[in-house]
């Protein structure tokens, strides 16, 4: 396997790890935020198994990124990274039943249209 | 997921709940994101990878960037209790055009046109999402949405 693929791999499974983070915090978030009481949600934050997931993705994340930068070029990484927003536009889309329609995937393809000429710049 | 009746007022209110806590998030992004660049780059390059993280460290700005790095995880809640995933994360991007407008301002840095354009398409991607309905689903109802009760006096 070539140091460039293993890179690319690196940086695939960061972005999913970043992805499911998300998926995990937006859980979390819901789950608080239906306490309530005043300083309900802040305190339900603490002792929800949602977010210490959501945090334990993002550590994993941050790990892979590192070791993925160490092969790859920043120009390709940071393009790459960017593959997160369409994770995480499927996830919502097919876990969570978010409406995701046409207007937010034209959006979506200029965000990463933006991005691949910012890491080609 | 069938919308209930939701008064004007009150997505009103949610709307300007999830832009206050989406400009912070960009502000804090960006504050991060340059107190992190200027601490890494206070470490010289000829030591070791171990001392250089060890002397990161020791850097104030270091210091900074984590305090923001952690008040942000309570902002970023407050911004996926009241706004779909899919309409928040996209429009996070929009740091990337405050950082390099940043670096422009404080590092000096020269932007290429390349990358103006680029950050031009963030911008735009980013309007085109704030369009749409900034909440379609949920798994338990907002606390926005249940009806307003007076308490009872006591």
């Amino acid at each position: 396997m070539s140091l460039r693929l293993m890179g690319l791999t690196f940086v695939t499974i960061a972005v999913l790890f970043e992805a499911v983070g998300q998926l995990a915090f937006k859980y979390g978030a819901e789950r608080a935020h239906a306490d309530v009481s005043k300083w309900g949600p802040f305190r339900r934050l603490w002792r929800n198994r949602s977010v210490a997931v959501g945090i334990v993705c993002f550590a994993a994340q941050a790990v892979l990124w590192t070791m993925a930068l160490r092969l790859l070029d920043v120009s390709i990484a940071f393009p790459a990274s960017s593959l997160c927003f369409v994770f995480v536009a499927l996830l919502s889309k097919f876990w969570l039943q978010e409406q995701v329609g046409l207007e937010r995937w034209i959006g979506l393809g200029f965000i990463l249209g933006g991005v691949v000429l910012i890491g080609l710049s | 997921m069938i919308q209930p009746d939701i008064p004007n007022n009150t997505l009103l209110r949610r709307r300007r709940t999830v832009w206050l806590a989406l400009s912070m998030t960009i502000v804090m992004d960006t504050i991060v994101q340059l107190c992190w660049k200027s601490a890494v780059g206070q470490v010289p390059d000829t030591i070791g990878l171990w001392h250089s993280v060890l002397s990161l460290l020791h850097e104030p700005l270091f210091h900074v960037a984590l305090l923001v790095f952690f008040l942000q995880f309570f902002n970023w809640m407050i911004v996926l209790a009241h706004a779909d995933l899919s309409y928040a994360q996209p429009i996070t991007a929009l740091s990337y055009v405050t950082v390099s407008g940043a670096s422009v301002a404080i590092f000096h840095e020269r932007l290429s046109p390349l990358r103006v354009v680029g950050l031009a398409m963030i911008l735009l991607g980013v309007w085109v999402i704030s369009r749409t309905n900034l909440r379609t689903a949920g798994m338990v109802p907002a606390r926005y949405e249940e009806p307003f009760q007076p308490k009872a006096p006591r």
